[in-house]
């Protein structure tokens, strides 16, 4: 009878111990869940911002002051950055293109910590001669 | 009973009820975590398709116009079929987006429209030749630009 109580004892206690495994797997699937959910709703935001930011080079032909005069941040070195509301960076600069009378632009938003977000090339015609 | 077999009963007891007791913690934290995963998924959808649906409208579009019409501005997007001129009203309704597609000229309310998605409110300006659009649904307020082609008159 003792020996069949302890046996008991020691199944149930094994069984926790798996069960708490499992549960601990679980909690850091949930959790990892939600940081992707919530990275992705910031990459859909990051992505609208570079729309909007490479329509604004496209008007402006490449004119990053006036870019960012209409749509907010500042240049410095050749380089357009405005901090966005939920901690990312927007990040815009000029390219060189191959063809003749092509302006190109590379719209990036980068992540608090630094990893990209959306990436977008805005092209544009640069005026003739 | 015996005190010892007595107290074997109760540590199984104890045991069963700190299983039953983290079962239902994780469980609980289960739902949560997939009911806020779900609302983000279901606010992204609308959030996205809404501008990748005016985006598209926009760009196959002729010519774009901003009229009042609905609860506020309309977006009138004139294409010509047959020979005949066209116009989409883009516009906000009751709290949803809709779409009127109507020969022009002709008189309709706006509650003739079809219902798009669900949309708390739409404002569009022209500042310049850049289109700014304002959508505003369950998750606050954003922002669309869309610049005019070349070729198109306001």
């Amino acid at each position: 009878m003792k020996n069949k109580t302890a046996l008991l004892l020691i199944e149930l206690a094994l069984l926790a111990a798996v069960f708490a495994g499992a549960a601990a797997v679980c909690l850091r699937l949930f959790a990892w869940a939600d940081a992707a959910s919530r990275k992705d709703a910031r990459q859909d935001q990051a992505l609208l911002h570079a729309q909007n930011a490479a329509q604004e080079i496209k008007l402006a032909k490449g004119d990053l002051e006036q870019a960012a005069a209409r749509l907010g941040g500042e240049v410095s070195g050749g380089i357009w950055e405005k901090k966005l509301e939920n901690g990312c960076i927007m990040r815009v600069e000029s390219r060189e293109t191959d063809i003749k009378y092509l302006g190109m632009a590379r719209v990036t938003v980068l992540d608090a910590d630094g990893s990209e977000l959306a990436r977008i090339d805005a092209c544009w015609q640069e005026d003739g001669p | 009973m015996p005190r010892k077999h007595k107290a074997h009963i109760l540590a199984a007891l104890a045991l069963l009820a700190v299983f039953a007791v983290a079962l239902f913690g994780c469980l609980l934290a289960g739902a949560k975590s997939y009911r806020r995963i779900s609302r983000n998924a279901d606010l992204a959808y609308t959030r996205r398709t809404a501008a990748a649906y005016l985006h598209t409208q926009l760009s196959r579009a002729g010519e774009v116009r901003v009229e009042p019409f609905g609860e506020g501005a309309a977006l009138c997007l004139t294409e010509t079929v047959a020979g005949e001129r066209y116009t989409t009203r883009i516009y906000c309704q009751g709290g949803w987006l809709m779409e009127l597609f109507a020969r022009e000229g002709s008189s309709f309310a706006p509650e003739d429209g079809n219902r798009v998605l669900a949309l708390e409110s739409l404002e569009a300006k022209w500042d310049g030749d850049m289109l700014i659009l304002r959508l505003r649904d369950e998750a606050g307020e954003q922002s669309l630009r869309w610049l005019r082609r070349d070729g198109y008159e306001e």
